[in-house]
Formats: C-alpha cells, structure tokens, sequence
C-alpha cells in the first residue's frame, strides 16, 4: 500500500467513522433537555438592580443574576423576573395512607392524594426522596397537573385530603398554594409535609390556606443542620413555633440517626423546648433511620434508642411521643394522656382500633387533640 | 523515513536479573493489595477497580518516561526502590484514614472523584518511582530492557501465585503488606551495594511491622463511635461488624451487607415469590441467609432449604453475634448450608426447586452483574419445579424514580421477560422481581389473604402495605417506568446492568462523573467504538508522518499495552461470568499472563535475528488470537482454555515487546520509552474498557474492534518497509 492510498484510505475511514458520531454528539448536547416547565411569575422576590433579584421565599435568600437559578433548582431570574418552573409539572402522584406521612392526629385510616415536583432547598445526606429533591426539573418526567385537576383526582381516589409531600413543598409554593384552594373549594383538606425551612410571611400565607403541617426536625444542634443537612436550625425552630401560634394542626417528626442525632441530652433539650414553646400537645414521632442515599451505609436506628428518646421526651413533660417505622411497636399507639386507655391502636400504616369517641377518650373523656373529622 | 530495522542477530543475554525480579514482585502484590484495600474503603464497583489499575498504570508509565529529568536524573535503583518502600506505609495508611481526610462519616458514599484522586496519589507513591526504575534497572544491565522484562515479568508472576497461594488465604491484608515491606526492603538491602540510601531502606524495613501494629487500631478509630467488634479479612474482601446498642451491622468489603436484628429486611425478598407460587416445598436461597430471609422462609412449611453462601468466613464471622431467631433458622435441619459460588450450585445440582430467591449484592461490578444476567436467568428456569418462581429484589425508590433509576430497573424487567412467560414486579423501596412459567397474579387482596390463611406474621408485608404499594396509581406508573421501549438485555457477553449501577450510583453525588457517564451511555455502540479507532489512527498518521521508527514502535507499543490490557479484562470478565469465584482464581490467572510474557520476552530475546518478518508475523499472531477470542466468545469453554488463552497472548506480547526493542533499539537517555508507551497504552484500556466498553458495547463487539485495530498493525509495519528512507 502507498502512504498516500494509506492516508486517504485512513483519512475516508475517520471521516465515515466521524459522520457516525455527529449525530451522537448532537444527541449527548441534547441529553436531559427535554424540558417541561413552567414560565409563571414567582411569589416572595424582590426585584434588584441590573436585573438582579433577592428570593424572600426561604431563610436561604438567594441572590440571583440574570438567567441564574437559586439553590432549590425551580426558581429562575429570566431578565429580572422570577419565575418558578415547576407550577403543575408533578413528578411523583400516589395515594397513600396519610399515616405514612406520618400523621397520628389527622383523619386516621383515610387517604392522602400525595404529590411534588422536582427540587429542595435543603440536601440532607439521609434524604429517602434524592431522586426527586436533588433533582432538577429537567431531569425528572413532569406530567401536567392544574390545581383543578389534583383537587379533582383526590376527589375521584376518595382522598379527603391533598399531601404536598416527599421533596420540599416550600420549593412549589406557588402550586401548593392554589391547589390547596382549589381543592377547598371541593371539601378537601390539605396537609404539607415541610422541612420548615421557610421564611415567616410565606409560611403565615400558608397557615391560612391549609389544615395541617407536619415538620421534620432534623436535629437539635445547629451543627447537625450545618453539616448533614445544609440549612439553619433557628428558622426551622421560627416556622415550628409560628405553626403552632396558628389555627393549622402541626406534628413534628425527628428521625433519629445513629451516632449522628441520637444524644439524650439534645433530645431532652428538644423535648424541653417543645414543652416551653409549643406546648405539650404537639405529637412528636422519633422515627427510625433506614440506610438511605449518601448515608447507605450507616446501620438502621436500634429499637432501643427510639425508645430511649420516647422515654426523654416524655419525662420532659410531652403528652404524644410515638415510634415510627418499627411495625406493632407499641411506641406506635396512641393512648390517653391522663388514663392511659388505648385509643388508637397502629400495627405499621395499619389502623386496628380506634376508640375515640367524638376526639375524645371514652373512658375519661379527656379531649385529644387532632383533626379527627 | 527510516524503516524497521533488523537488528542485532546476537541473542540477548537473560542472565537473573535480581532488581528486575523483585520489581516485578513488588509492584504485582502492591497493585493486589491496593486494589483490595480500595474496595474495603470505598464503594468497590467496577469504576473504582479501573481507576485504581488506571492510575497504577498511568504513573508507572510517567515515571519510566521521566526517567531522564532533571528531578529524577540523581535518583539511582536503590533510591528509587527506598522512595517506594517509604511510601508504601504512607499510602496505606493514609487509605485507611481517607474518612477523615475527605471529611465523611464511617460508610458515607464518597464521589468518584474523591476515589479518583486517591487512586492517583497512591499510584504516584508506589508506582512512579518503581515505574523510573525499571528504566534505570535497565539503563544498568546495558540498556538490555529485555532482560528487565523478563525478569520483572517473572517476578510480576511469582508475586501473583503467592498472594493467591499463600498470602490471601492464610494472612491479614496488612500482614501480608508487612511481610511484603520487609523482605523487600531486606533484598534492597542486599542488592544496592553501591550509594544505598540505607538509613531510608532501614526505616522503611522498620514501617513494616508498624503497619501491622497500625492494622487493627486504625480500623476502630475508622468505624467510631460505632463499636467495631470483628474485622477479618477473607479471600473474597474485608467482613467488619459494627455493634449499636443490641444490634450488629455486617460490613462486607466497606458496604453494609445487613444488620441483625432487622426484622423488616428480609420480609420482600422472601414472601412474594413464596406467595406468589403457593405452597413451596423445596426452595434454593442464594445469598442472604444470615440477614434473616431463612427465618422468613422457615414461616412456611417447606420441606428443604439450600442456602448457598459463597464466603464460608462470613458465616464463621457473623454466627456468634446472629439472634436467636437467626442462629435457630441457620441450625434448622431443613436447612443446609453450601459454601461455594451460587451460579455454579445451581449448574451442578440436578435438583428441581419450587421457589429460588436470589439476595446477592446489586450488580455493582461485573461479578455481582452475573447474577442478574439472561444467561443466569435461563439457568435458574431450567432448575425450577412446574410452577416454580424465580425472584431476586433490587433498590428502587417509593415515589419516584430518577431516570438513570428506571433505566436500570427496565433493564431488568426486559432481561427477565426474555426468559420467562410471566414476570411480575414489586414497586416499593426495593422492586421484587419474580418469573415463572406459569401465571404471576400480583394483587394485594389475593396476597393478604394468603398471608392471613396461612397465618403468617409480617411486620412490614401487611395488607396494608400491600395495598399502598400496589395502589392502582403507583402500579401503573412503575410499569409504565419500566416498560419503556428499546431496553437492553443483560447478560454475560454485555453486562450492561453494572454500568447503570455505576451511573446511578454516581448520580448521588450528581458529579463531573455522572454527567460523563449519563453522556457516555447515549452513545450508539458504532461510533463510542469508532472513538479509539479514530484515535488510533491518528496515532498512527502521526507515527507515518514523523517517518522515524521510534515513533512507530511507541505506538506499536502503546497497542501491545492496550490490547493486553483489554484481553486481561475481557478475559477475566468471561471468565467470571462462566466460572464464578472471580477473586480466587484472578491472581492464577494473572499469573499465566504474566509466566507468558515472561516466557515471549525470553523467546524473543533468545532468537538469533529479529526480523521485520517475525514482527509482522507476531503482529499476525496477536490478530488471531483476538480472532478466535471472537469466534469463541459466545461458547462455553472449559476453564483451561482461559488459562491457556492468556498464557498465549502473553508469549506473543513479551515476544512482540521485545522484538521491538531490538528492531528499533531505543537511543542513548530513551531506555524507558518503550515500557512507557506499554504502559500508557495499558492504562487507556484500563481507563474505559471495564466501566465503559464493556457494559455498553458488549464483548464480541469490543473484542470484534480489537481485532479490527490488530488488523491495522502488519499493514502499518508493511508501509514503514515499502516507505523509501527519509
């Protein structure tokens, strides 16, 4: 073979074998870009100069340049404007107990119509939800979902209630919001399922629209939040206390995790703030750790130290301390605070008694405090 | 252009070359036990193992390639060698402290990046200097770098046999390591007679019994404030327990394996496919015994269980510290217990079962992936009773699933409809795969009731539960999830299923790495084939252009790296996939290879007059053999074959290595060129061949493009003779 022949010869090849990957690279450019957003103004900004923009939505306040994003991944400054990208683009729609979310003291044995959209303006290592909460909205299949039509689909799966649930409702306000009307106007109720990493006015609006909230509680120490979950303690505590200071039923869930959140002394800290601050009668579930994202590789919570939390909370003086995620762990019950009658009684998501009688225990008649009908 | 020329007729001199062999030692129990000590401190899927051989190969390479700058021009054999055996320790050691150095908590996901970078800051401490002194090694016996070859090759094999004899089966890890740091740094000792460093090699003799006394300490500061109660390191990796409160954890080589009591863990693996099939007698559980599936089992009234476990160690490790509810299923008289590879269990037993569970590891590398493959699915259809479930469960996600998530998920869900009629999948946190030859019915009603007639207790399996999970709304949106068009198959010859592992995987993080591995598997098999072809041919447009046949023997070179390389890989990876028990039988077979360039390097040297002739007919040698690599890559050959195989590729690349050096004789300064070159080229297969070709591309199609490359080499030596001298 000549060099020559050789060279076209090789050169011919490299360029058939080129055509071959164009449209592959056209195709990698193309990878994730199947994008169904919204374009709706967002709620809770402020307009700067140059086009710049201050989110007021979460504690975070991002900051944002022309065409940037803040740190949930939903919310956009196109020229100055905030939009949020994720109004009625739904990723996740199920219908689960609302005892899963977990609520004890609302509408027991009934359903939740339980939707989110991609996004979080938190990341927690333990997060049961990554694929939805770090994602962002491009990278998740969004099926179009009005306000009107999620109230209707509760209505139609015989939900009495809407769960904005399993990312961050914070991160869709905008879609929480007028869902949540949408769906009073047909008799639903609604219940958000929230890290409580949420500003005051937002979350004062929401406590006028919906009936319950139930907020995690990561930890008791601000080095947890600044370490495991990205976020702030104190606004968390804030949004807890103004909750309570409203009409809106509010439980409070704290998963405890191995060697990383399960000091007594935190917890007894916690349980003491609790009894001073938001009374008694808020429900705190300790629930127990599954291995899950970048924590995979930690051991599930030992039985024993939820109970040793129950056991702290309730010396500190709390009324309805549960165990959560240990299936007929009678931590899972409810009884009464002042006869100690069984009132509800829980295997998993599973009601297997229920003896209140009008909210009420029916042997002292000492009222329970929930959302019962 | 000058063309190859014939070189010297003398044959070279192979006296015993001590430096070379203890080189070749030295550096093949380092990469053995560096690769082990990866996998026990990170996740151990496929993309760790390549980077790892990657960066050994990479620095290596430079470190033969910079032999002659000014930083390293002073630095003599005995230096080099002092260098390496004062890193050793370090680099171990710092491995084992990576948790704190990366800032994360015991058994927290690392990136891939981090991995990564630790990869190429221990090959730099132990390979780089090994790498120069090969070059200097050679540079002292003459510049006869055959005789190096041949003898670092040898000593390359007899490090491989006795880790494989002597050290995995019968020493701790690091044990072993300290064996290996003093009797190298006594033979460095011995041999550097001249400007010795001797303090430095005294000191790194003295490291040696301090790793050791390191070994065990540094192993429960790792795991604090968890308790580590054992830790033993077997043949198959690191078991660790770990004791919180009343329960245990078991660690198997880093990640969690299961823990004890747990009583929720073991409920989806076993009662759907026994639900599903209706009254189990004989049932084969592979894997997963000791986390509490055989006590599930043991609820039903079956007549036998064989519970396969391959690491008899793990079981020896763990029963101590199992429940009683645990250690009483585990001592069951219906149970017995086998200890060997579950795949070749179920290819000798003659045995027909009604339900086989299958709770292995998720197909993070190419050995586990060999359990979720056509080729195993066939097999275990074939081993059923009439009516008979297979089921094997995977992580999923409860509400919504990332699409990296429901690609692989899809994978599996095609892979298993191709074998059997029904198959039928669990959604929840983790998917329950089950098929059979017979109907499938998975409803909640019909399998809350068989649970209450046969009075089974659950705590997570409730009806309840049932209910939710296979809730109209969540059911149609994970078949939907899972039923999309164009899903690959898995199986052994394209083990696709670990390179979405890797990529999910690599997704938590949400990195550099995944959005390169989410590019990378969207690209059609033709053109990320066509890549390194492409690549190649410019090398070897570059090598015509330059017209100087040192320029041509370093890519000639740089191929016999990479081909190499790809073949071990491929070869290891078939192999597995056949055979099982990767771990025992990889040094063996390394060890073949490396007996076989010992053996073509000692040919090669040997033969009176290198000729252009004998070159291209090597290079004709190396295309057969990959040609009858494809010809037999969908068969069935017995285990000798692999064996031979390598042995034989492995006499043609030392032969081929060789030759080239004597063809184009390397200048005066240039001794380490060629080794380079090999090496580089080895590291280019290692990079992307394991975690990328492979899995997307498949092996008889990888394989198909290595011949096509070693089709290209004869015709580029040809053109080099006809091309009049420059």
């Amino acid at each position: 073979m000549k060099r020559r022949r050789f060279l076209m010869t090789a050169a011919g090849g490299g360029a058939a074998l080129g055509a071959g990957l164009g449209p592959a690279l056209v195709n990698l450019y193309a990878f994730g870009q199947e994008a169904n957003l919204s374009h709706l103004e967002a709620r809770y900004y402020k307009k700067l100069a140059d086009r710049e923009i201050e989110c007021q939505l979460c504690p975070r306040q991002c900051r944002l340049g022309d065409k940037e994003r803040g740190y949930c991944g939903v919310r956009e400054n196109d020229g100055g404007t905030y939009y949020t990208l994720v109004y009625g683009k739904v990723c996740a729609l199920n219908v689960d107990p609302i005892e899963k979310k977990p609520f004890f003291h609302v509408l027991p044995k009934t359903n939740a119509l339980s939707l989110a959209t991609a996004g979080c303006n938190v990341n927690c290592k333990f997060c049961q939800n990554w694929e939805i909460s770090q994602a962002r909205p491009e990278q998740v299949r969004n099926v179009d979902l009005s306000p009107a039509q999620a109230a209707e689909a509760a209505g139609r799966y015989g939900c009495p209630t809407i769960a904005y649930t399993y990312s961050e409702p914070t991160v869709y306000y905008e879609f929480m919001v007028d869902t949540a009307l949408e769906a009073r106007k047909r008799g639903i109720r609604n219940v958000v399922v929230s890290g409580g990493f949420i500003n005051p006015e937002p979350l004062e609006a929401l406590t006028r629209i919906v009936d319950a909230i139930k907020i995690d509680l990561k930890a008791f120490t601000p080095e947890f939040y600044k370490n495991y979950v990205q976020g702030k303690l104190q606004p968390v505590l804030d949004a807890i206390t103004l909750v309570r200071k409203s009409k809106v039923w509010l439980e409070i869930v704290y998963l405890v995790i191995p060697t990383l959140n399960d000091d007594l002394d935190d917890i007894r800290r916690m349980a003491r703030w609790m009894a001073g601050t938001i009374g008694t009668d808020v429900p705190l579930h300790f629930t127990r750790f599954s291995p899950m994202y970048l924590l995979k590789n930690l051991p599930p919570t030992p039985v024993s130290s939820l109970e040793k939390a129950r056991d702290a909370a309730r010396a500190e003086g709390l009324r309805f301390v549960y165990i959560g995620n240990v299936p007929g762990h009678e931590g899972e019950n409810t009884y009464c605070p002042k006869c100690r009658t069984l009132l509800i009684r829980r295997f998993g998501y599973q009601i297997q008694e229920n003896n209140l009688k009008g909210g009420a225990c029916p042997n002292c008649r000492t009222a329970i405090p929930g959302l019962w009908t | 252009m000058p063309e190859l020329s014939n070189g010297d007729p003398r044959p070279l001199d192979l006296r015993f070359s001590p430096p070379a062999g203890l080189l070749g030692f030295v550096a093949t129990t380092w990469q053995i036990y560096l690769i082990r000590e990866f996998a026990a401190q990170f996740h151990g899927s496929e993309l760790t193992f390549s980077f790892v051989l990657a960066a050994w190969l990479l620095w290596g390479g430079l470190g033969g390639l910079w032999v002659g700058r000014r930083f390293l021009r002073r630095a003599g054999t005995a230096r080099l060698f002092a260098a390496a055996l004062l890193a050793a320790p370090a680099v171990f050691i710092a491995l084992r402290c990576s948790r704190w150095i990366l800032k994360t908590l015991p058994g927290e996901v690392t990136a891939s990046s981090a991995v990564l970078g630790f990869a190429l800051a221990a090959a730099l401490g132990l390979n780089f200097p090994l790498g120069a002194a090969f070059v200097r090694i050679a540079e002292a016996s003459a510049r006869n770098v055959a005789r190096v070859y041949f003898w670092e090759s040898a000593g390359a094999a007899a490090g491989g046999l006795i880790s494989y004899l002597i050290f995995i089966p019968l020493l701790p890890d690091w044990t072993a390591l300290a064996v290996i740091q003093t009797a190298a740094a006594g033979a460095s000792l011995a041999l550097f007679k001249k400007g010795r460093p001797a303090i430095a090699v005294l000191a790194a003799a003295a490291l040696g019994p301090v790793l050791m006394a390191l070994d065990l300490p540094l192993q429960h500061s790792v795991w604090r404030p968890f308790d580590l109660v054992v830790t033993r390191d077997s043949p198959y990796g690191r078991i660790q327990i770990t004791r919180a409160a009343e329960q245990i954890t078991v660690y198997d080589n880093g990640t969690r394996a299961f823990s004890s009591p747990d009583p929720t863990a073991a409920e989806d693996a076993v009662h759907i496919p026994m639900l599903l099939q209706g009254r189990p007698e004989r049932v084969l559980l592979i894997g997963g015994g000791l986390g509490g599936a055989l006590g599930e089992i043991l609820k039903y009234p079956v007549r036998r269980v064989d519970y396969i476990e391959i690491d008899g160690r793990m079981v020896e490790a763990v029963r101590p510290f199992l429940g009683d509810a645990d250690r009483t299923a585990l001592d069951d008289a219906r149970v017995h217990l086998v200890l060997t590879d579950g795949r070749a269990y179920l290819e000798r037993s003659p045995d027909r079962f009604d339900v086989i569970i299958v709770s292995v590891p998720e197909p993070t590398t190419a050995q586990f992936n060999r359990y979720y493959t056509v080729e195993f699915f066939r097999l275990a259809k074939s081993r059923l009773a009439p009516r008979g479930v297979f089921s094997f469960k995977t992580g999923a996600a409860d509400n919504f699933m990332s699409p990296a998530r429901r690609a692989y998920l899809g994978i599996l869900r095609t892979t298993l409809r191709s074998v059997f009629e029904a198959v039928a999948v669990m959604p929840g946190e983790n998917a329950v795969f089950s098929g059979s030859g017979s109907p499938l019915r998975l409803d909640a009603e019909d399998l809350s009731a068989r649970l209450e007639t046969r009075g089974i207790r659950t705590m997570t399996l409730t009806a309840e539960v049932l209910r939710n999970r296979l809730h109209p709304l969540r059911l149609d949106e994970f078949r939907r999830a899972l039923e999309e068009p164009g899903s690959p198959i898995n199986s052994d010859g394209k083990p696709i299923g670990y390179f979405f592992q890797t990529l999910l995987w690599s997704e938590q993080k949400n990195g550099a790495e995944a959005r390169l591995l989410r590019l990378v598997s969207r690209i059609p098999p033709l053109p990320l084939l066509a890549f390194p072809g492409l690549l190649f041919l410019a090398a070897l447009l570059r090598a015509a252009a330059r017209r100087t046949s040192e320029s041509a023997s370093s890519v000639a070179l740089a191929w016999l790296g990479l081909s190499t390389m790809a073949v071990e890989i491929l070869v290891l990876v078939r192999y597995q996939a056949l055979y099982g028990s990767f771990y025992g039988h990889a040094a063996r077979l390394l060890s073949m290879m490396m007996a076989g360039l010992a053996g073509g390097a000692w040919i090669g040297a040997r033969i009176r007059r290198p000729s252009q002739r004998r070159w291209t007919a090597l290079q004709a040698g190396i295309f057969g053999l990959l040609l009858l690599a494809c010809l037999g890559v969908s068969k069935r050959p017995p285990e000798i074959a692999f064996d031979l195989f390598l042995l034989a590729w492995g006499l043609l690349a030392g032969d081929v290595f060789v030759t080239a050096g004597r063809l184009v004789p390397p200048p005066p300064g240039r001794t380490g060129r060629g080794y380079a070159w090999d090496l580089f080229g080895s590291f280019a297969g290692a990079v992307v061949l394991s975690a990328v070709y492979v899995p997307l591309a498949g092996l008889p199609a990888t394989l198909a493009a290595l011949a096509a490359m070693a089709a290209l080499m004869p015709a580029f030596s040809h053109l080099e003779r006809k091309t009049p001298r420059g």
